[in-house]
């Protein structure tokens, strides 16, 4: 448990959109801390938790919590809403966990090396960023890792193929691709596309095309 | 250039472009993306122009997505005629642009090479862009 790192939180008593955005305003984030009792609302410091908890890492970083001074026990950071543009974060959701209980949460995977086709034009597309694993919570890896620098051009590496920690299940489609060093394409149309004559827009479907027919005729 | 294959009605409402885009606001499919930073109605010849800078700059390397379409009919009454008479023929094809929308995404190109080429393409749009890279829109849950 020590090497998680500490949260600290604090109950609020005001619930709302205008309790929210005056905490946001003070520098406090928004929370709520649930599972394992009734849900409870709480805020943490912006600071504390954007130095604490890695963007990469929202959805599956087991922290330990600090509730008012007391320790509170572990929780995952289950989800973070953030601001389209600013990228601010606006609220967490904060799941209280026991650490050998089995949790549902969505790992990075992240691509080791570099192929030696993708120098020759291969262009390596990474399908999948995330996959979702169960496992213990104190089992929780940080990434899935996998090196590509052996892949050649059209091959392919599914969620089957990767190499998951003991104890972890995977959750997704064993076939579910994940990454592929796509061929060089070669694309032949350079300049804007023109639309040939003769064709002067899209094609009316439902009732306006019966009706547009009639003041035709 | 992009239009609908088949649509309901020949003309739509002019809307509004209120808020901040809650959708399509991460890099979901490449490594890096243009983000649009202000409201606008998209033409297809500018999203076609900007597609043109990017694929060109990346001398047909890598990958190009567009994350945007233009579905949304813009009409236009021919010059010199009278008032009335309805309303005009569709001239155009726009999509409704919000801040915050991830407009192309590359991927399979160096961080440098992508950056240039978006640069390029923002020249052939109407609202101020900028560069994003996945770690930055990444993590977070839409609002």
């Amino acid at each position: 448990m020590s090497e998680h790192p500490t949260l600290s939180v604090r109950s609020r008593a005001h619930v709302g959109s205008c309790p929210a955005r005056r905490l946001r305003r003070q520098g406090q984030i928004p929370a709520v801390l649930y599972g394992h009792g009734a849900p409870q609302a709480v805020a943490l410091s912006t600071a504390e938790f954007t130095h604490a908890v890695p963007v990469s890492q929202y959805g599956s970083l087991l922290v330990r919590l600090v509730l008012d001074g007391t320790d509170a026990g572990a929780a995952l950071v289950k989800a973070v809403q953030t601001h389209p543009l600013s990228r601010t974060v606006y609220s967490v959701d904060l799941q209280r966990v026991s650490m050998d209980e089995h949790v549902q949460v969505s790992v990075p995977v992240v691509l080791l090396g570099e192929p030696a086709d993708a120098r020759r034009g291969g262009v390596l597309e990474q399908m999948v960023h995330s996959v979702t694993l169960r496992c213990r919570a104190s089992d929780v890896p940080a990434n899935i890792s996998y090196d590509v620098s052996a892949l050649g051009i059209g091959d392919a590496v599914h969620a089957g193929e990767l190499a998951l920690p003991a104890n972890c299940e995977l959750l997704e489609n064993p076939e579910q691709l994940i990454v592929l060093l796509a061929a060089p394409t070669v694309a032949t149309v350079e300049g804007p596309v023109e639309i040939p004559d003769g064709v002067t827009g899209p094609e009316l479907t439902g009732e306006k095309q019966q009706e547009d027919s009639q003041l035709a005729t | 250039m992009l239009m609908p294959a088949k649509v309901k009605f020949r003309r739509v409402h002019r809307g509004r472009m209120t808020g901040k885009a809650t959708r399509g606001n991460t890099v979901a499919m490449g490594e890096f993306g243009l983000q649009a930073l202000e409201p606008c109605w998209m033409t297809n010849r500018q999203i076609e122009a900007a597609r043109v800078a990017i694929t060109r700059y990346m001398k047909r390397q890598g990958k190009v997505w567009i994350r945007i379409f233009p579905d949304k009919s813009i009409t236009a009454k021919p010059a010199e005629t009278r008032m009335g008479s309805g309303k005009g023929a569709p001239e155009h094809w726009v999509a409704v642009i919000k801040p915050g929308r991830i407009l192309f995404e590359c991927a399979g190109v160096t961080e440098k090479i992508a950056k240039e080429a978006m640069r390029l393409a923002s020249y052939k749009l109407p609202i101020k862009t900028r560069f994003v890279t996945r770690e930055e829109t990444e993590g977070g849950q839409e609002l």
